[in-house]
């Protein structure tokens, strides 16, 4: 990785996560080699938008792994919105898979998720291998507390076949990013922002072919595995986390430092 | 490729963007990017020292602490009123320079000063400091509480800004937090205040307002406990359930499908 690179990666992790999309168009005007732009905009995790399709009406997710230039693939048509001649499309075969997978992932997310919306993408990367991202948008409204509120999780997932081991490996990547803000009469304006990464690797005995059925489920296991822990580790983190760093600025209960400080 | 004038306000958006005590972080990230030189440039080195000040960097002077403020910056020398000094903020160095003695403050800046390092030693961490300044309207009141463990990947700071103008105090809170640990999470916490303050001479005056702000700071931190309990079980659970409403997982449902 360029210098460059791993320092405009860096610099993106320490600017606001709530201003994503200001603070990628701020370093891409101080990078000189267009290339290194586009890696710095692959690599970082942007606000996930909806878009709707053209030909059966349905909402679905755009995001760096359906995006050609300014088009944006519908998982339901298969088509660019708006079109493009000469754009890639995942072979017949995959394609089948690809549908399969977004109505598996969509019965997952109704298992998990009251209401949002969900979207599958796969694409071809080696021979014995392919790749799919599996993502999940769900907007919060004004509830309880909360005035506003997003959740928004971005599942990498390849599967490698090894013919030789009769095994399946599943590498998945899985970002959570999470935002909230509350209006409160005692403490004001709250908002807490952010995104938290993992990763894992699992081996599962390959019964099948690659794409067969059950490799999508496969990978769908994977991503409620990844899923869960985050979720039952988010509690941990942005409110523990946070709430303990508020608690090392200021204390509640006052603290005597020295014994014979003089009032 | 874009012209200096952008890049230089892109590069102030960055530096006012940095979370407290990452500034060197986001310095040396700049240079790598996009070269010293333009850094050099007097606009940057201006928001550079007016980002320290905002953050209330301190610079050692001898064995004291003095504090960087936005209310005691005239251009690159600030003044430290509770030091009674003023000195110039080298920017490469981070150390004071050509160190000046100055006029102690009135007294009933002086007696609001020594209320609030009170306050400070018993509610806030030990890198925490604040600063009285006498203003043409009354008096101005900056507070710092940073918090730095880079190591541990975590940053955080309490500021708060108060004036006083005659009886009324006013000001605002404001509380940040960084945690970067696989992630870059961030807590952004803001709310202000007004209130009369009545105080007849200097020991009464000075008691009212450190009694003011200690409140409207307790308020505020109390606050944010009662809503850190209730946003789990609010915001999070309605953002992903942990489990399925028929508690069982996805996999269980569909293992058998793995075995087809």
């Amino acid at each position: 990785m360029s210098a460059v690179l791993t320092s405009s990666l860096g610099l993106m992790r320490r600017m606001p996560p709530s201003a994503c999309e200001k603070n990628l168009a701020g370093v891409s005007k101080l990078i000189e080699n267009e290339e290194i732009v586009d890696q710095v905009y692959q690599r970082v995790d942007k606000p996930l938008e909806l878009g709707v399709c053209e030909s059966t009406g349905n909402e679905f997710i755009l995001c760096e792994f359906n995006r050609d230039g300014d088009s944006y693939r519908s998982p339901y048509s298969n088509n660019y919105q708006p079109p493009l001649p000469e754009s890639s499309v995942p072979s017949a075969e995959l394609r089948q898979v690809e549908v399969k997978a977004n109505e598996i992932f969509n019965e997952y997310r109704k298992l998990y998720y009251e209401g949002g919306i969900s979207s599958a993408y796969l694409w071809d990367t080696n021979p014995n291998e392919f790749a799919g991202a599996f993502l999940v948008k769900k907007d919060l409204g004004a509830a309880g507390i909360t005035e506003k509120g997003a959740w928004e999780s971005t599942n990498l997932v390849t599967a490698k076949l090894s013919p030789e081991s009769r095994t399946i490996t599943y590498t998945i990547t899985t970002t959570v990013f999470l935002q909230i803000t509350i209006n409160d009469p005692a403490a004001g304006r709250l908002e807490l922002s952010g995104s938290v990464t993992r990763q894992n690797q699992e081996t599962v005995a390959a019964r099948n072919s690659l794409y067969a059925d059950p490799h999508i489920y496969g990978m769908i296991f994977a991503v409620e595995n990844m899923e869960s822990k985050l979720r039952s580790s988010i509690d941990m983190i942005y409110v523990g986390k946070t709430s303990e760093i508020l608690d090392k600025t200021r204390k509640v209960e006052p603290e005597i430092r020295s014994r014979y400080k003089l009032a | 490729m874009e012209g200096s004038e952008v890049k230089v306000r892109v590069i102030q958006y960055f530096l006012r963007n940095t979370p407290v005590g990452e500034l060197k972080e986001v310095l040396n990230d700049l240079k790598v990017i996009i070269g010293e030189e333009i850094l050099e440039q007097e606009t940057i080195q201006d928001t550079l020292i007016e980002c320290l000040a905002s953050h209330g960097a301190t610079v050692s002077i001898n064995d004291s602490q003095a504090m960087l403020t936005l209310q005691g910056r005239a251009a690159n020398r600030f003044t430290d009123p509770k030091l009674s000094k003023s000195f110039i903020f080298n920017t490469h160095t981070f150390e004071a320079e050509s160190v000046e003695e100055i006029e102690p403050q009135n007294s009933r800046a002086q007696a609001i000063q020594s209320k609030l390092d009170q306050y400070i030693s018993q509610h806030f961490s030990e890198t925490a400091q604040a600063r009285v300044f006498s203003t043409e309207e009354g008096f101005s009141i900056f507070l710092a509480s940073p918090v730095l463990n880079l190591r541990n990947m975590w940053t955080g700071e309490w500021i708060s800004n108060w004036k006083i103008s005659g009886t009324k105090l006013e000001g605002d809170i404001h509380i940040r937090a960084h945690y970067f640990e696989e992630g870059n999470l961030q807590l952004d916490q803001k709310k202000e205040f007004s209130k009369n303050i009545v105080g007849d001479d200097d020991e009464a005056f000075s008691q009212a307002v450190c009694r003011a702000i200690f409140e409207f700071e307790d308020q505020v931190h109390r606050g944010m406990h009662t809503l850190y309990e209730q946003i789990p079980q609010t915001c999070f659970k309605s953002m992903r359930r942990a489990l399925p409403v028929t508690h069982t997982k996805f996999s269980e449902i569909h293992r058998t499908k793995m075995l087809s």
